[in-house]
């Protein structure tokens, strides 16, 4: 490719720009709903813990039936400390969310770090909340009663922690991705463009292939065939079995750029899984892929961000219209990324 | 591998496409055993006649360059011909001249005094 061609870098203004007061309100944001919001769940659980500790029985109630009767007890100590537990793992789930998707807003090129992100701050929002309102709950109803018959609470009550969590994990992964997705869009980086005149046709294909693939892909298929004919149980030889099926056939990558848009095919057998018609794409840039990660990683669907990531190295990135970001780790992305924009300037 | 055919060039399409495909395996982004497009996709994508995509693969299938099978289509060859290889090492021997900054004359010059 020619530097000469190369396309015109647009001036990153977008509200998500590092430094920019759109940023800061972001940042402000995801403070709260990851830092914050779990704080204030484990204080309020620690706060009604110490008020009411001396007033519960040695045997709290902790299972009720629908109609609000309790049903079962547990040791207090026992249920108060694994609920705290519990609600330490959210909060270590939540914040590593939250680095993830930093990190991913920042850098960029990280678009499935904040489907990752967003993720676990959901499951991690989830845990603290459902431990913060378990303690609550069983808490106030076992507060100067004498144990199981004295413990009871409204109809449906305990379903009304589950409900609440739920819903509190469904918001907080709806503002991530909605505060944390938005510099991993376009952030106006070089477009890079082939210098397609009028009238010029082309297509590109670029392969990845994951180094550890083959050998993997075949030792569990011969693991699998040897517990096959050693043991009479089916599960472990039909696992890696399938693992090894699995293996070959998803660990290499065939990406097509043509003027009806971008194909990807997976594995020896080519299965073209994802596929992008051109119209649907906005942009298509360059990424170097950190060798972290692999995998399929994130979902276009609920998080607006999937990768393909088989190796370290360059990878295509594409940026759609309605904001989401698909990249998939491939060789000679740069050649590919610049047909692509031609063909999008063309159509 | 990229595939670009230009009307506008006075060289006919299936010339264009199979100095391309040359291009590719003797720059190495393609490698021997690795499948070409089916010949009528890549008729589609660049607006050609399947006919076109035929002759060129035919031509390259002539040349040694690539197998043509019943079932899997073009396969690149898996053993390059000599002159493919010397080729292929003429171009990084002329990337690493241009590296160390060289012209094209002086390069001409540094290959007629080993002769």
């Amino acid at each position: 490719m020619n530097d000469s061609t190369v396309g015109a870098v647009r001036p990153a203004r977008l509200p998500g720009a590092p430094g920019g007061s759109g940023e800061r309100r972001r940042r402000w944001i995801l403070a709260i709903v990851c830092g914050a919001l779990p704080a204030a769940l484990i204080a309020a659980m620690a706060a009604v813990t110490a008020a009411l500790w001396s007033r519960l029985p040695d045997q709290v109630a902790d299972h009720w039936t629908l109609a609000g009767t309790a049903t079962g007890t547990q040791s207090r100590l026992t249920l108060f400390l694994l609920a705290g537990l519990l609600a330490a793992l959210g909060l270590g789930l939540t914040w590593f969310g939250w680095v993830a998707v930093r990190r991913g807003t920042v850098l960029s090129t990280q678009a499935a770090e904040i489907g990752t992100g967003i993720m676990a701050v959901a499951i991690g929002v989830f845990l603290t909340a459902i431990s913060a309102a378990a303690v609550i709950l069983v808490a106030v109803v076992n507060a100067g009663g004498t144990g199981l018959g004295s413990a009871s609470v409204g109809g449906g009550g305990s379903f009304g922690p589950l409900g609440g969590s739920v819903l509190l994990a469904a918001l907080a992964g709806y503002v991530v991705r909605r505060y944390g997705s938005l510099s991993a869009a376009d952030d106006g980086s070089a477009r890079p463009s082939l210098g397609l005149r009028a009238g010029e046709r082309a297509v590109w294909t670029g392969r990845a292939q994951a180094r550890w693939a083959w050998p993997a892909g075949v030792l569990f298929l011969a693991a699998g065939a040897i517990f096959w004919s050693a043991t009479a149980r089916w599960h472990l030889p039909v696992g890696l079995l399938a693992l090894g099926l699995f293996t070959l056939g998803f660990t290499s990558v065939r990406v097509t750029v043509a003027a009806r848009g971008v194909t990807v095919g997976y594995g020896a057998l080519g299965l073209r899984l994802t596929r992008f018609p051109l119209r649907r794409i906005a942009s298509a840039t360059v990424a170097e892929q950190a060798p972290s990660a692999w995998g399929y990683r994130g979902s276009l669907l609920a998080f607006g961000a999937a990768a393909v990531v088989l190796r370290p190295g360059p990878a295509l990135r594409l940026t759609l219209r309605d904001g989401k970001t698909f990249l998939v780790t491939v060789d000679d992305a740069a050649t590919g990324a610049a047909l692509l924009n031609d063909l999008i300037a063309a159509a | 591998m990229l595939i670009r055919i230009d009307p506008g060039d006075p060289r006919p399409l299936y010339e264009q496409i199979e100095l391309q495909v040359r291009g590719a395996i003797g720059d190495g982004s393609l490698v021997p055993g690795e499948r070409l497009p089916p010949a009528r996709e890549l008729a589609e994508d660049i607006g050609v006649n399947g006919h076109t995509v035929l002759r060129a693969y035919g031509a390259l299938r002539d040349a040694g360059l690539i197998e043509l099978r019943p079932r899997r289509g073009a396969v690149v060859a898996s053993v390059s011909p000599p002159r493919q290889q010397l080729a292929a090492l003429a171009r990084g021997f002329i990337q690493q001249a241009r590296e160390y900054g060289l012209t094209p004359a002086e390069i001409v010059d540094l290959i007629e005094g080993q002769l």
